[in-house]
């Protein structure tokens, strides 16, 4: 009797930092990721292994949706260089400036504007630990960031050329379908 | 022991979600942030969901969803109004 109770106590208390995590994804560059549900909360990994690669994230939305976007690096000693930038384009969006095209990967389709421009410049460089993977991050901070209603795209790329993983955040609350970082841990968790 | 060990646990296992689901007061970067959109959606003929970070909305669930989001907010404040001549008041500094 008592040790199904604690058996059952311990499964608990590992599920609940779960409550809170981000669904996970992998991105592979030249592959379009859609987005299943932009209004739940993503935690989309990829890896930089020439630092030449763009991975995009499609978006369709039926209304107009503001959530918090950042991007986020594994803290270790080989990546503190590594910094990902991200935009978010589209049709319809704010014209962007000049240096504001200069700094995207490549150039804008006719009639795409930018709602947000992140280089992940910031320094100190923040600190954040992941409590569901219960790894520290290096994170660009997260914006709000007004989605448009239709069509549109979060870009990521590597300004400085670095190679490594890294991993977009979108959304805050859980979820569901956490569980299927246990499918590749090894990739999601170091 | 072991009941009190397994009781102990148990009063944790429903303690820990119950707290890490207790709420948190909407950031002041965020009553700013929903605002300045709906001062934009009124001047735009627009309509935006910001029902994430309304006072009610699933930032304030637990303290590290409050933190991400009153710091998404006062990053995202700027962002709106960029290249604007006149901001609407809300969206002001």
């Amino acid at each position: 009797m008592r040790r199904p109770l604690v058996l059952t106590a311990f499964v608990l208390l590992l599920l609940a930092p779960a409550a809170l995590a981000h669904a996970p994804a992998r991105l592979w560059p030249g592959e379009v990721f859609p987005l299943p549900d932009p209004k739940v909360s993503w935690a989309l990994f990829g890896l930089f292994e020439s630092g030449e690669e763009l991975f995009v994230v499609a978006v369709d939305l039926d209304e107009r949706f503001a959530s918090p976007v950042e991007v986020m690096v594994p803290h270790r000693d080989e990546l503190r260089d590594h910094r990902p930038a991200f935009a978010v384009v589209g049709p319809g969006l704010p014209t962007p400036s000049l240096e504001q095209r200069q700094r995207l990967p490549e150039a804008l389709p006719a009639g795409w504007g930018l709602a947000l421009l992140d280089l992940n410049e910031i320094e100190p460089r923040p600190v954040y630990f992941e409590s569901f993977l219960r790894r520290f991050f290096w994170t660009s901070e997260p914006t709000a960031v007004v989605l448009p209603r239709g069509q549109s795209e979060v870009w990521i790329w590597s300004p400085r050329r670095t190679n490594g993983k890294f991993l977009l955040g979108v959304g805050v609350e859980e979820g569901g379908g956490y569980f299927e970082v246990f499918d590749d841990w090894s990739f999601y968790a170091y | 022991m072991d009941l009190r060990l397994a009781r102990g646990g148990l009063s944790l296992a429903v303690l820990v979600p119950l707290l890490a689901a207790c709420g948190a007061p909407q950031a002041n970067s965020c009553k700013r942030f929903v605002a300045c959109v709906a001062a934009l959606d009124q001047q735009d003929g627009t309509s935006t969901n910001v029902a994430r970070f309304e006072p009610d909305g699933d930032c304030w669930n637990g303290a590290e969803g409050a933190a991400l989001c009153g710091t998404a907010c006062e990053r995202g404040l700027p962002n709106l109004t960029a290249g604007l001549d006149s901001p609407p008041p809300e969206c002001r500094p």
